[in-house]
């Protein structure tokens, strides 16, 4: 053993232990930037990810179609009656539409969200293994303008946001993470909180809003869209949806849990907004 | 002269092989853990340990490197602080396993377990614990164990498939009487 110590493998190792700990420094310097090994192993790793990732897609679909015939038949029935609802409401969503239509020759006001800018579309790369809040790696980065901070989206909702950017590819926090606060507001309602992620809800695909008071009148179903007022997130941007809510453990004040229009666990392409307006007028990130 | 030069070169055209496979499985091992999100063990950790097992310490503490590095890109944790830990553990491996340990099945187990141990509390202590998560007994429950005990299951498929390549892929000295008695004449 005293020869091991003594040898030149024990200084070659610790010549190793020396690299590892100097990448571990560099990367706790580089707050929200790849390591540049990192890059090399993800942009060689970029065209197997593809593969397993389709791979994994079809076989996570071919037994969901096996495993899941209940819940399809049961989710079947619930379609048809909400069908037969939003044929009611499409009448008048029609006559909506056309006074609207007619409003906007005169007042001129633009379509909603004119104003975003959009990168190319992002496919999602893979997920970070054994994350509770499935965090996820997608496939384009600062070359597409894409910055940390953006905004990710699909034409569904908010998923959540930009935390780490090289080149060619970025990792996005998700709205089930408890370390992303998104500023929500419930459409029409008016009743604000805040969004944010809790490990009880994350498994289940749900996030929650805090810091509710007594007095708000939020109930399932209530669409939940974002306030905009952090700078960080566009306004008006839908979310999800109230699934339930109760008081929170402090006795003080109440929450939300929000299932999301988007689910957050099987995505394969998104959005990010580079910019939109109102972009970074507060930070609150 | 000949006999021995035919060996040496047969030995490293082995080893050129058996090295070719193993870094073939620690890629296809890096990317099925990045693959879907459901909860996968960290297959990298028995994979590195189990070729330290029977190599010297320097080639471990590489081993060790390589593999450390992927597993932190996989599970987006600090690059480095994985890295670290699993070149010493490597290096610890190979000096038991050199020094104190018959190589066996179960030895193997009772080290990867302690060791996974180890690597699955420093994570959940630095990424969840001190920064006070709300509920931290269900990351616990629901994430963190299923992953220690599913790395500690995947020994079963990992110690074969290694012991599998080095058996073929590994030359042993072998007494061949036609040599010996070639030797002789020579």
């Amino acid at each position: 053993m005293r020869d091991f110590f003594r040898g030149i493998k024990f200084r070659l190792i610790l010549c190793i232990i020396a690299m590892a700990i100097g990448i571990m420094l560099y990367s706790l310097s580089q707050s929200g930037y790849s390591v540049g090994g990192s890059k090399l192993v993800n942009t060689i790793a970029r065209p197997f990810r593809y593969i397993s990732g389709s791979i994994s897609e079809s076989v996570v679909a071919g037994a969901s179609h096996i495993l899941s015939s209940k819940k399809y038949y049961k989710e079947n029935l619930e379609l048809k009656d909400e069908i037969s609802q939003l044929r009611n409401d499409l009448v008048d969503y029609e006559n909506t539409k056309a006074e609207l239509e007619e409003l906007k020759k005169f007042i001129g006001i633009k379509e909603n969200h004119a104003d975003f800018e959009l990168s190319p579309p992002c496919r999602v790369l893979s997920y970070t293994a054994n994350d509770p809040f499935c965090s996820f790696m997608i496939d384009k980065g600062s070359e597409a303008g894409i910055s940390v901070g953006d905004p990710v989206v699909t034409a569904d909702g908010l998923v959540g946001a930009v935390t780490e950017i090289s080149e060619k590819y970025c990792t996005v926090r998700t709205i089930l993470s408890p370390e992303l606060s998104v500023g929500v507001k419930v459409q029409k309602k008016g009743d604000s909180g805040i969004l944010e992620g809790d490990i009880k809800f994350a498994a289940d695909g749900l996030t929650q809003i805090i810091y509710l008071t007594k007095d708000s009148s939020l109930k399932p179903g209530d669409t939940v869209i974002t306030t905009g007022s952090s700078g960080l997130f566009p306004a008006d941007y839908l979310v999800g949806t109230i699934k339930e809510t109760g008081k929170a453990q402090s006795g003080i004040s109440y929450y939300a849990v929000v299932e999301p229009f988007v689910d957050i666990r099987k995505l394969s392409g998104v959005m990010v907004i580079t910019s939109f307006e109102g972009k970074g007028e507060t930070d609150g990130y | 002269m000949d006999i021995k030069r035919l060996s040496s070169r047969r030995k490293r055209k082995f080893a050129a092989y058996r090295w070719g496979i193993f870094s073939v499985i620690i890629w296809f091992v890096f990317i099925f853990m990045t693959t879907g999100s459901c909860i996968k063990p960290n297959l990298l950790i028995p994979l590195a340990l189990c070729i330290s097992m029977n190599e010297d310490e320097l080639i471990s503490a590489v081993v060790g490197f390589i593999c450390g590095f992927l597993s932190d890109l996989a599970m987006g944790i600090l690059t480095g602080s994985g890295t670290l830990l699993l070149i010493i553990g490597c290096v610890g491996t190979s000096l038991l396993f050199s020094k104190l340990l018959r190589h066996n099945l179960l030895n193997f187990t009772v080290l990867t377990a302690v060791y996974s141990a180890l690597i699955f509390f420093l994570e959940y202590f630095f990424t969840y614990m001190i920064w006070e998560y709300d509920s931290e007994l269900i990351l616990l429950t629901k994430f963190i164990l299923p992953e220690y005990l599913l790395t500690v299951v995947s020994i079963a498929a990992v110690y074969p498939a290694v012991g599998a390549v080095r058996k073929h892929l590994t030359l042993r000295k072998r007494y061949e009487p036609e040599e010996n008695q070639a030797l002789i004449k020579e």
